[in-house]
């Protein structure tokens, strides 16, 4: 299959997935709850108030047509009214998609980075004190959920080392850049104000941290398993041969085919970085769109929870399909099949 | 065929005695494997007869003793108590009897219609029903599942049963996707054109060519995911959307406890190293498990 075929049929693919996935919470938010109006307002709200909010947000119609109403506006970027705060779900989304993008995306970098640095580490001391350690670190990383990482961070790092803020985006006195992209690091950078950007990372790095210790974990056992696969093969034994140093092979030519099993696994990394967002935004008081989005199931704002669930799916859905292009333009034996093995 | 005279019988009761000291000689070389099935007892055991082990059974649920309330650990109460009084050991070992019923349920539940599903599709590949099954797998696999089950538990009551129903309906698709990948790749296997050429029935090729082939693999997948599903629940309940007090559950007691972070420290990290022992159990076994049946999908 030649890429840009390869690409246009993981697109067509993908359309269809999201297509299923608004029917999904559609499904899940309009149908299984009874009236949402009713929910939302109280079983004391007087009858006519109901029924007029529920003509004003179309849940009077049948349910096809309430679908398609609701399936055109968030294509269009609408996603309705919340029905707890009376505001736009959108405008909500636009304040609070940034602070959590910017967590996943550090997360994301520690994630990688870390874990193919420990993975290296590993590999280069095999079976060396070092390689146990590493070992461990992964295998705690796999079975401890973030949220209880978060705990331990802040009691280690925010109360008994006072060395990283364990609350919010900046340090209060500090002046917040203009909203630009949202995201703090970013705008502070455009703006040239690095007093904000250093309190930023500073607040960034233990949430990110408890993120990314998961995927991290996975990605070093990866790392470590495939590199120590690798070492085995021929073409390695070729290069010693020739006498080229044994640091030019293992970071020229070993690394980046070892790298392909852990890029592959990355979009379901991140999907799990989306998902335990939840978690450490709760810990660290992150204003981000996880806490957002708890706090609506918690109030049953059901227009908000829809537009959460359907924006982390298409987040997820777009990142699936860059890992899925990046890793066949790596690896041209992927193109030909399409399975990959589960993973949170 | 229905010879089923003692001697048989008795050779293939001999055989599978043989079969097993042969399979636990595997399992048992790896120690970690042993770690994690020691652990995993352990828990069970605990679990089962917990209103008898623990030393102070009647503080599973709301009990106040507030003369009692936020002891460090010391010999009484090994981990200490909580802010109205209770005996924290207790009250996570009866957290262990939430979390396993949360993941041996959820896994009962939505492994067989998963595995159903992934042989289907698997058996029918590249026709309209590999399509259908599979795109609506692919639908629930492009939400992560925490996100999904939060997103269910949003409309019900939250408790334990809906949450159980929310991450059930969750985790089919994987055991699906991983027995498609088994499937379709049997399906050119000379045992299953055999049977086809001697007029099996499609059921019967299915369960009882198929399936058995791909049970190790499912095995080891329910294993490792009880921890999984574990995990999640104690983070559904973390949230506030799974049990709700004064039931003993890890992740609820976790997330109260984080209010008297950093004094009472014991409060948070005893039900948290708690979770982290019982998902180490299962993940340690079910990697011994992966490693001696030689499954590669999982």
């Amino acid at each position: 299959m030649k890429l840009s075929t390869f690409i246009l049929r993981r697109l067509a693919l993908s359309i269809v997935v999201l297509l299923g996935l608004s029917l999904l919470i559609f499904v899940i938010s309009r149908v299984v709850p009874g009236d949402p109006v009713r929910l939302a307002l109280g079983a004391r709200a007087p009858q006519e108030v109901v029924d007029k909010i529920s003509a004003e947000m179309h849940l009077d119609k049948p349910y096809p047509i309430q679908y398609v109403m609701w399936l055109k506006g968030v294509v269009q970027g609408d996603f309705g009214t919340s029905l707890y705060t009376r505001r736009s779900v959108s405008q909500d989304i636009r304040a609070f998609l940034p602070a959590t993008l910017e967590l996943a995306i550090y997360s994301g970098i520690m994630m990688t980075f870390f874990g193919i640095l420990l993975g290296v580490l590993s590999v280069q001391n095999k079976n060396s004190w070092v390689d146990n350690i590493v070992r461990v670190i992964s295998y705690l990383g796999v079975v401890t959920p973030a949220f209880i990482f978060a705990i331990i961070f802040v009691l280690l790092f925010g109360f008994y080392l006072d060395a990283f803020p364990i609350s919010g985006r900046l340090s209060p006195g500090i002046e917040a850049p203009p909203f630009i992209t949202g995201m703090i690091t970013i705008d502070s950078l455009i703006t040239g104000n690095f007093r904000a950007f250093f309190n930023a990372l500073t607040h960034l790095f233990l949430p990110a941290l408890s993120l990314a210790m998961a995927g991290l974990s996975q990605q070093a056992r990866i790392a470590r398993s495939s590199m120590s696969d690798n070492l085995q093969k021929d073409y390695i034994l070729a290069h010693r041969a020739y006498g080229i140093p044994e640091r030019k092979i293992f970071f020229k030519y070993l690394l980046k085919p070892s790298l392909i099993p852990t890029v592959s696994i990355l979009g379901l990394d991140f999907a799990a970085l989306l998902s335990n967002a939840f978690l450490v935004e709760l810990v660290f008081n992150w204003p981000g769109i996880s806490r957002y989005g708890v706090n609506a199931i918690l109030r049953k704002d059901l227009n908000a929870v829809a537009a959460v669930v359907i924006i982390l799916g298409i987040t997820f859905v777009v990142v699936n399909i860059v890992v899925d292009v990046v890793v066949a333009y790596l690896d041209p034996r992927i193109r030909m099949r399409r399975d990959r093995s589960s993973a949170i | 065929m229905q010879s089923s005279t003692p001697d048989i019988k008795q050779s293939l009761w001999e055989k599978r005695k043989d079969n097993f000291s042969r399979v636990w000689y595997k399992f048992s070389g790896n120690y970690l494997s042993i770690v994690g099935l020691t652990i995993v007892f352990i828990v069970i055991f605990l679990a089962i007869f917990a209103p008898w082990v623990t030393p102070y059974p009647e503080h599973r649920g709301a009990f106040v003793d507030f003369s009692n309330s936020m002891q460090p650990p010391n010999i009484e109460h090994w981990f200490g108590t909580d802010a109205v009084g209770r005996d924290i050991l207790t009250r996570v070992i009866f957290g262990f009897r939430f979390s396993l019923m949360m993941g041996f349920v959820v896994i009962g539940l939505a492994a067989p219609p998963g595995i159903v599903a992934g042989l289907v599709a698997g058996y029918f590949r590249d026709t309209w029903i590999d399509t259908v099954i599979m795109r609506v797998t692919d639908v629930f696999l492009a939400v992560p599942p925490l996100i999904l089950a939060m997103a269910i538990t949003a409309v019900l009551p939250p408790n334990v049963f809906y949450a159980m129903i929310a991450v059930t309906l969750m985790w089919w698709p994987w055991y699906a996707r991983l027995v498609y990948g088994i499937a379709s790749s049997l399906q050119n296997e000379f045992f299953v054109q055999a049977a086809q050429v001697t007029g099996a029935s499609k059921t019967y090729i299915i369960f009882r060519e198929i399936l058995p082939n791909s049970i190790s693999a499912i095995f080891t997948k329910m294993t490792l995911d009880v921890g999984i599903v574990i995990i999640i629940a104690a983070s559904l309940s973390f949230v506030g959307l799974g049990a709700q007090p004064p039931t003993p559950d890890l992740g609820t007691m976790v997330s109260d406890g984080a209010k008297y972070l950093p004094d009472q420290w014991w409060v948070t990290i005893c039900p948290a190293v708690a979770i982290v022992f019982i998902v180490l159990g299962f993940n340690l076994l079910g990697d011994g498990l992966r490693d001696m049946l030689a499954v590669e999908e999982v």
